[in-house]
């Protein structure tokens, strides 16, 4: 088996940031191999070097023989290096016939074919792979009208009709239904089987990359931790504990504070559905947040963490379901209306205002009605202070991220709803806001935190919820969750 | 449907052909003007609707064209034949130029350079006085002598502006004009399917400022005379307005907004001068009402008369906003 694919010591910063500091992968003709690794390791990004989405800073991309590094896109394709996206990624305009008939113009090199009709050409084709990939009884629908599933369904079709002899699939089962999800698999065995086609794909779904892939790839924080067969992964130590998690989840390190003998309920959710378009992504999600507590939402990628605070916060209005903040009804709130009752939001991805300077960033969101003042938070986090007049673009991921709870807190917040505050920093900064979050807690303010990192979260918070595909699958104190290895094995991969 | 629309084109076809024994002289011109700016609409409707390219001065290559043939006459003393031949082509360069350094940054900058460019050549129209005549423009430019009178001229205009829509119709349908569309939909997705994104798009660029130049040089044919406001950015954003008024999804959408808004400035101007006031409002009703253009919301109503669960089309993420 020679080697189609050999990725060598990829590195790609994106305003300081390192998004991919040391990759280091290598696919075989005819293998199936799965990249994996927590969510900010770089795995995207990695797949947009090799498929020249991006260029990289450094390193080598070799494929079939010839070196690409630098080349753009649409050549990497022509050499037969074909890829679909996380994020559904079609002609929502177009037809479903002409999504696929539109990458088979392409891979014939007919783009400037100018007069003759392009029902002309390779109609036989487009329909052959509409067969194969079951769309053809939809082919005359609009690809924007299409279910999720179809939509992702539909992307493997596109790449398909560039003839791939590698197949680069960005998680491809993010967001379907279990149905789809082992229609999809069948597809690929299928494609792998009887086509030998390659693939290489990412995907947080441990059942699913266990099931197909001969050879796993983790990567941590922007590096390829190792590369091996699926058994040997799974035993790997190191990646245990950069992923999988420790075996013991580990004693909370701070005493718990002692519990409030009334608590209050500051926010109660009950029943909640949240859907994106046409994908149902939350099931009857109902938890209560007391005042004063850290609760954790602690779950895998994808598993609706983010969407349940979303909902929470009036970015995704639930379409059933209520959401009560100190007994009134804020269910369908505009967000600026639920931010100011006092519910401070940090979303994941940040979104600071990077032409702002630090400061201003701040001034943006403050309001005097509390404890926290702009002195006060940069006693805090006294990097902000230092860099205050600094663009926000410019901070590093770890500053843009204690950017965003700062600015969250001069909006003097009675809840915050932290979503993965961790998430794809280096684990010094881990300590750091560990100690920060400490410290908001001894304050008196009311957490709802999310998080992948099930022992910061056990360490910081008091009780909480496990969610699962959607669902409530867990409710409990941290010591209740520690017991109880069922749940975390099943849901938590630890 | 189809076939609904093949007969309503085949008896547009005919009225217009026919028009001529029936209409007073005024009205004849109109139609002629209606078709030279349709021409122009559409040139620029493979770009902004097909290829979603913000083309913000597309009026610049339709100047070209009639200036290139004016100057070419009166100036360099060529015959008639060989500028009607150069102006079309002049365009086509000059849009491969300006789209040479446009189609390397995306949506409004895309637009914004392209005004600003544009705009240079307009100020080198409204200046350069020996040769472009600076604001007075060229007049009673000579022109050989089957062309003169309106009659001939309307004929003229009538079958060239026929055959250029029968070419961009077909380029539309056409391999290049379906992966034009994707990449308005969706460039990323282009690019990794195999399509060269930017030489596509500059491929269109230069096919439409060749169509504006024919359209230019028609022009010419019905007046007679060039003056600089023919590549001022009031008339882009007026073609920009039929556009988007006929609808900027639809094939025909352009000619019909080309025919709403000549007509309302010709028949409206009469009786006032602040005929703009009227487009205004007009424009107001439009976004309200009919966002998707007079034919797209024809279409869509049809769409909705016929029993077939055809699914509406949904807006596109980008395109709006």
């Amino acid at each position: 088996m020679d080697e189609l694919l050999v990725v060598e010591d990829l590195h790609r910063s994106f305003d300081g940031f390192p998004a991919v500091r040391g990759a280091t992968l290598r696919v075989r003709t005819g293998e199936v191999v799965a990249v994996i690794g927590p969510n900010g390791a770089g795995k995207t990004t990695l797949f947009h070097l090799i498929t020249g989405v991006l260029e990289p800073d450094r390193g080598r991309i070799v494929f079939a023989g010839q070196e690409i590094t630098r080349w753009p896109a649409h050549r990497r394709c022509r050499l037969g290096l074909s890829r679909t996206f996380q994020i559904a990624n079609v002609f929502p305009r177009l037809r479903v016939f002409d999504n696929v008939h539109a990458a088979v113009l392409a891979r014939q090199r007919k783009e400037f074919e100018l007069l003759r009709p392009a029902a002309r050409f390779a109609r036989e084709e487009v329909l052959e792979i509409l067969e194969r990939t079951g769309l053809v009884d939809k082919q005359d629908h609009l690809a924007g009208t299409l279910s999720h599933g179809d939509q992702r369904i539909l992307e493997i079709a596109v790449a398909l009709a560039s003839r791939p002899r590698l197949l680069v699939l960005d998680e491809p089962t993010a967001g379907m239904s279990p149905e789809e999800t082992s229609a999809t698999l069948d597809l690929l065995t299928r494609l792998n089987r009887e086509q030998g086609l390659t693939i290489l794909f990412c995907e947080h779904d441990m059942a699913v990359v266990f099931a197909v892939a001969h050879s796993i790839a983790v990567m941590h924080q922007g590096r390829t931790i190792v590369q091996a067969p699926p058994e040997e992964v799974r035993r790997h130590p190191e990646v245990q504990a950069a992923y999988l998690g420790t075996s013991g989840v580990e004693p909370a390190l701070t005493p718990q504070r002692p519990r409030q003998a009334r608590a209050v309920p500051m926010l109660e959710v009950e029943g909640l559905h949240a859907y994106y378009g046409q994908s149902h992504v939350l099931f009857d999600v109902s938890l209560c947040v007391h005042e004063g507590e850290v609760a954790f939402l602690l779950g895998r990628n994808g598993a609706g963490k983010s969407t349940t605070l979303k909902s929470i916060a009036g970015l995704l209005p639930p379409r059933q379901g209520r959401i009560r903040h100190r007994g009134q009804d804020i269910t369908g709130l505009a967000p600026h209306l639920i931010s100011r009752l006092g519910i401070g939001y940090v979303p994941d991805e940040r979104r600071i205002f990077p032409d702002l300077t630090v400061l201003e960033n701040l001034e943006i969101a403050a309001r005097p009605t509390g404890p926290w003042t702009l002195e006060r938070v940069f006693d805090l986090f006294p990097v902000l202070r230092e860099k205050r007049h600094h663009r926000g673009g410019h901070l590093s991921g770890g500053e843009q991220k204690m950017l965003a709870i700062a600015r969250a807190l001069v909006s003097n917040p009675d809840l915050l709803l932290l979503d993965e505050p961790m998430e794809g920093l280096a684990p010094i900064l881990v300590r750091a806001l560990e100690e920060r979050i400490q410290e908001l807690k001894k304050t008196g303010l009311t957490v709802l935190l999310a998080e992948q990192n099930v022992q910061a979260a056990l360490r910081l918070a008091d009780r909480g919820y496990v969610i699962d595909d959607g669902r409530i699958r867990f409710e409990g104190t941290v010591e209740e969750l520690s017991a109880n290895t069922e749940v975390r094995r099943r849901y938590l991969l630890v | 449907m189809v076939t609904g629309a093949r007969v309503a084109t085949v008896a547009l076809v005919a009225a217009l052909v026919a028009a001529p024994a029936f209409l007073p002289p005024f009205y004849v011109y109109l139609l002629a003007l209606i078709l030279v700016m349709g021409l122009l609409a559409t040139s620029l409707n493979l770009v902004l609707g097909y290829g979603g390219l913000y083309q913000f001065h597309h009026a610049v290559f339709y100047g070209i064209g009639a200036y290139v043939l004016a100057i070419g006459i009166t100036r360099l003393g060529w015959p008639a034949w060989w500028g009607f031949l150069v102006g079309p082509v002049a365009a086509a360069l000059a849009g491969f130029v300006i789209g040479f350094f446009c189609v390397r940054l995306v949506r409004l900058y895309f637009g914004m350079l392209q005004l600003s460019l544009g705009s240079f050549v307009w100020i080198v129209a409204l200046r350069w006085y020996p040769v472009t005549g600076g604001d007075n423009g060229i007049h009673g430019i000579p022109l050989p002598p089957n062309l003169l009178g309106l009659q001939n001229a309307y004929y003229t205009i009538l079958a060239v502006v026929g055959g250029c829509l029968v070419v961009l119709w077909a380029i539309v349908r056409s391999p290049f004009g379906l992966l034009l569309q994707a990449i308005r939909d969706n460039p990323q997705r282009c690019q990794v399917v195999g399509v060269d994104v930017r030489a596509h798009q500059l491929a269109a660029i230069v096919i439409a400022a060749f169509f504006a130049g024919i359209a230019g040089v028609l022009y010419v044919v019905l007046e007679r005379s060039v003056f600089p406001n023919m590549l001022f950015w009031v008339l882009s954003l007026e073609i920009l307005v039929m556009c988007l008024l006929g609808g900027w999804f639809t094939f025909p959408g352009p000619l019909v907004g080309a025919a709403l808004i000549v007509t309302l400035r010709t028949l409206v101007g009469r009786h006032t001068e602040y005929w703009t006031l009227v487009l205004g409002v007009l424009l107001i009703f439009l976004i309200f009402f009919m966002p998707e253009g007079v034919v797209g919301s024809i279409g869509e109503w049809l769409a909705r008369q016929r029993p077939q669960p055809l699914k509406r089309p949904v807006p596109a993420r980008d395109t709006h906003g």
